[in-house]
């Protein structure tokens, strides 16, 4: 182990071996990140796989290519999936890679912690798809696992086990990453990079962490509890012995509703450093974007049980108001979003368009999760497909755009080559595209009264839209073949980005593709939330810019 | 190059699009035909074959109608950026003005979102009251219990059930009610969680084993409307179809006595 | 530092007040418990930051701070490599699975978390 001084990169010649060793042993916060990338992204062409059988079992009421136990355990497994091996964890990957770069830090604060998070997280991740070939098969309850059905009677077999242990694990690595990340931003910032002037998407990834450390034990003890109940001859959920069906469910949703926006924040403050750059301009509004993202993370801990309205045995009324609330902050950012384009100078590549999707579809979700907050009128919502296109539109036409909007943006930083802005660019339209065609016909399905979680539906209503949702699909699959392709073009062509291809405004433009081992060789003076474009103006400007705004400063820089 | 070019080969008037006499009838044409619209257009939903029912429609066109005017404002305020402010071709690199808050505005924008969200929640409180309103005198009582794979319909006070054997997606047994006055409805659960939902009504509730749900529906007209359990409960979770059949008081007692002391009949597609 | 103080300290807040809105309101145990011991959590992480950390003159919380005032501060140990971790992930992995498919996992995987937290405890004294 090295103190940290700054050695200049050292290039040699390493075997194969060599380089595997060198991966299975690194702490180094961006190989880790790159782990965590990377795994996340294999788990979701996983998910999207198990999708795309869903989605053509659904083309037709009858069964037409599974049984109903395995797309019982399509629609398990698919869910836990994209959740907890997918887009959780590629934010944490995300920020692992780039919150020490953008404080200005050497690494994270204990980088064997982040190794074995992200071996954990990798190994849950084993361990849940290969639940599929257990005896009795993978569990098949729903990624909500609600007791008594994923109890012993319910679902016999290791593989429902198995799924409890695989969750566990991501949640003890996710932990493990929150932890890290926060003492990362409490103690390795560096010299003049007060709280106030970190980027935006530092920020959420530190609010996303505190929810993480709150959420997760409920959930650890949730599935615990399932397993002694299952194994043990517990009884917690168990209602003939004194124990409770619905304690299950509260448990599970106060994990549940944060881990949504555990999945959501990280890709708000990518939006927010992304948008400005691409409309040279700073960030509209960055007190009330902290200020909103902090009660996003607060209320989000308040309205677990509107996942449970139909239930009859919670307070509707104190959900429903707190649901209807946390709208509002979220409202805010639109502003924030909207404000910086106003008045700017705008590019569209594909970063930015991805960022601009990710805005006109997270709109539709919000406003229908605004609907779903009202108590009776989820009395009909509930469990139908309205719900399912609800959160698919705000995790999928939200947070995967801005995962892809964060991977066009930061993948020339982090491999030192560029992507192809032309198959960039169709990859959003075809997405885009394919994106609405799927979801839109389930609000239409869902309204109308089809349940979820059914392999078979009959005939009349629900076929239409059913097979419109369908095509939708294959055109999506078709977007992420035009991404794959454009991802292994890149690292054949090898064509250099440079420091900085965009004009960026974080620290992490001021090294280089990709940075040294501890990051930075030097810094510019941090003066601001974009020391970057600081620096750049030094010449032109004088010195940062005065705090250009109406009304007093409400957080001097 | 950026992919938008739309609106840059507008006509070249000043104020960049259709006269201002043109626009005004526009609007004015699509707001006559929202406001006579409106009352008719349920945005999807069912209109509600239950008293119940139609509140919770209500409710539903009122989030919508208030989802229009905000969506499209954001929509219009991104369109407008988006084609407005695009960097020009022949731009000369300056920054533009870097403005980074304006206290007022944030201010409004937050507080006007508050007042929005309490409105709604106002009425969701309303409609909730009624929806969620149990009736002392309740002219028929029917107790419901979910089972793996389907229902069972208990009267009490005349000795049957009908339990559902063998369902599919699309056939299942039936739950006859009467018209007119209160029906309410225990639900139960016998082995793990159901949900007893009727999309026509739009409305559930879940069959929570350990716990007895209660309920009421008023329906007004006679007809047949088809039921789904809403919970996942396992593999056959799509054949718990049922459905209800409400008919005049007068047939219902008849139907009553007919099957009166019968114990259990079971009902299969 | 008080930045950090400060939004653990409204966790903390958030939890007991709407811990106890929710009580009287609800009568609902579990989500109160929850909701209070977010509450706990907040509280010993502020109360620790307050009591221990407060009078912390941090170099990146002087608004005037540059690179060089940093210089030749150590700051960490960032360990070049460590094999001890995937060792230890592998050890907690195999021995939950022993949970579900038989001790001798279970024994497996603890003599590997034992043996890698050894290694790490090594590790961090050389």
């Amino acid at each position: 182990m090295s103190e940290t001084t700054l050695p200049a990169a050292v290039h040699e010649h390493r075997t194969r071996a060599a380089r595997l060793l060198d991966v299975i042993t690194t702490t180094n916060h961006k190989t880790i990140g790159l782990l965590y990338i990377w795994a996340s992204l294999v788990f979701f062409l996983a998910g999207g796989l198990m999708a795309e059988l869903m989605r053509t079992e659904l083309a037709t009421p009858a069964l037409n290519l599974v049984s109903r136990q395995t797309y019982n355990e399509l629609f398990t497994i698919h869910g836990t999936t994209m959740i907890f091996l997918f887009i959780a964890p590629i934010g944490l990957g995300f920020g692992n890679y780039l919150v020490p770069l953008q404080i200005g830090a050497p690494d994270m604060a204990f980088p064997r912690l982040n190794a074995l998070s992200v071996w954990l997280f990798i190994l849950g991740g084993v361990t849940i798809l290969s639940s599929f070939g257990a005896s009795h098969g993978a569990a098949a309850v729903g990624w909500t696992a609600y007791a008594p059905l994923s109890g012993a009677t319910g679902s016999p077999g290791p593989g429902m086990d198995m799924w409890i242990m695989g969750v566990l694990l991501t949640s003890i690595a996710s932990i493990m990453t929150a932890v890290n990340l926060m003492a990362t931003v409490f103690m390795l910032r560096a010299p003049g990079m007060t709280m106030w002037r970190m980027s935006l998407f530092t920020w959420n990834i530190l609010i996303t962490s505190i929810l993480i450390l709150v959420a997760f034990p409920p959930l650890a003890a949730a599935v615990s509890m399932l397993f002694i109940d299952r194994h043990f001859q517990g009884h917690f959920f168990d209602p003939s012995h004194g124990g409770s069906v619905i304690l299950y469910q509260h448990l599970f949703w106060f994990f549940g509703h944060p881990e949504v926006y555990v999945m959501v924040l990280p890709w708000f403050g990518v939006v927010t450093d992304i948008i400005p750059v691409f409309s040279r301009k700073p960030i509209f509004g960055y007190a009330g974007f902290v200020l909103a993202s902090l009660a996003i993370a607060g209320l989000s801990m308040s309205v677990w049980a509107h996942h449970m309205f139909t239930t009859g045995l919670v307070d509707n009324a104190f959900f429903s108001i707190m649901s209807f609330l946390i709208a509002v902050p979220t409202g805010i950012k639109f502003f924030n979003w909207i404000g910086t384009m106003w008045r700017g100078k705008l590019t569209f590549e594909t970063p930015m368009l991805f960022c601009l999707g990710f805005m006109a579809n997270f709109l539709i979700g919000g406003i229908t999760g605004v609907m779903l907050a009202s108590a009776p009128a989820d009395y009909d919502f509930q469990d139908t497909y309205f719900v399912v296109a609800h959160m698919h539109y705000v995790l999928g036409g939200g947070s995967l755009f801005a995962i892809f909007a964060a991977f066009f943006f930061w993948f020339p930083k982090m491999t030192g080559f560029r992507l192809n802005e032309r198959l960039g660019k169709a990859f959003f339209w075809i997405t885009e595209i394919g994106f609405n065609l799927t979801f839109w016909p389930l609000f239409i399905s869902g309204l109308r009264g089809m349940q979820r979680r059914v392999a078979e539906y009959p005939p009349g209503i629900y076929t239409t839209p059913n097979q419109l949702s369908t095509l939708g699909a294959y055109v999506m699959a078709v977007g992420v073949i035009v991404f794959l392709v454009c991802v292994v073009q890149a690292f054949r062509k090898k064509i250099p980005a440079g420091d900085d291809p965009w004009g960026g405004y974080t620290l992490e433009w001021v090294t280089t593709s990709p940075p040294p081992e501890h990051n930075f060789e030097w810094l510019p003076p941090i003066r601001s939330e974009r020391p970057a474009f600081d620096w750049r103006h030094r010449e032109t400007g004088p010195g940062t810019p005065a705090e250009v705004g109406v009304g007093p400063p409400v957080v001097s820089t | 190059m950026p992919i938008i070019r739309a609106g840059e080969r507008r006509t070249g008037r000043a104020s960049g699009g259709p006269g201002c006499g043109t626009r005004a009838a526009t609007s004015a044409a699509i707001a006559v035909i929202a406001l006579i619209g409106m009352p008719a257009c349920t945005f999807g939903m069912p209109r509600g074959a239950t008293v119940q029912g139609r509140h919770i429609s209500s409710l539903y066109q009122l989030l919508f109608w208030f989802a229009i005017p905000i969506g499209g404002l954001v929509y219009g305020l991104m369109l407008w950026s988006i084609l407005r402010y695009r960097r020009r071709k022949n731009d000369d690199g300056s920054l533009p003005k870097q403005t980074r808050y304006h206290l007022p505005l944030e201010i409004t924008y937050t507080a006007i979102p508050v007042v929005i969200v309490l409105v709604l929640f106002g009425f969701t409180i309303s409609t909730m009251a009624k929806v969620d309103k149990v009736s002392p005198n309740a002219a028929a009582t029917v107790d419901v219990t979910g089972f793996r794979w389907q229902w069972r319909f208990d009267y009490p006070g005349y000795a049957f059930s009908i339990v559902g054997v063998g369902g599919t997606p699309s056939s299942g047994p039936t739950l006859v009610l009467p018209t007119g006055g209160t029906v309410h409805i225990t639900l139960r659960a016998a082995d793990v969680i159901h949900s007893f939902f009727v999309p026509d009504f739009n409305f559930k509730r879940d069959a929570i084993p350990g716990v007895t749900n209660q309920f009421d529906l008023t329906i007004p007209d006679a007809g047949v409307f088809r039921g789904e359990c809403a919970e996942l409960c396992g593999i056959d979770h799509s054949d718990m179809t049922f459905f209800i059949r409400a008919v005049a008081p007068a047939q219902f007692r008849a139907w009553l006595q007919d099957h009166r002391g019968q114990g259990v009949i079971q009902e299969s597609p | 530092m008080r930045t950090s103080i400060g939004y653990w300290g409204y966790v903390c807040v958030f939890g007991f007040v709407v811990g106890a809105i929710y009580w009287f309101l609800t009568y609902e145990p579990a989500g109160t418990l929850l909701l209070i011991f977010m509450g706990l959590c907040g509280l010993v992480i502020s109360g620790y930051l307050f009591v221990r950390a407060r009078s912390l003159s941090l170099p990146e919380d002087d608004r005037e701070g540059t690179f060089e005032d940093a210089a030749g501060v150590p700051i960490g140990r960032f360990s070049a490599g460590s094999v001890w971790p995937v060792l230890m992930g592998l050890g907690i992995a195999l021995g939950l699975q022993g949970f579900i498919f038989g001790r001798w996992l279970l024994v497996a995987g603890g003599v590997l978390f034992v043996w890698a937290t050894i290694g790490l405890m090594q590790e961090s004294r050389g």
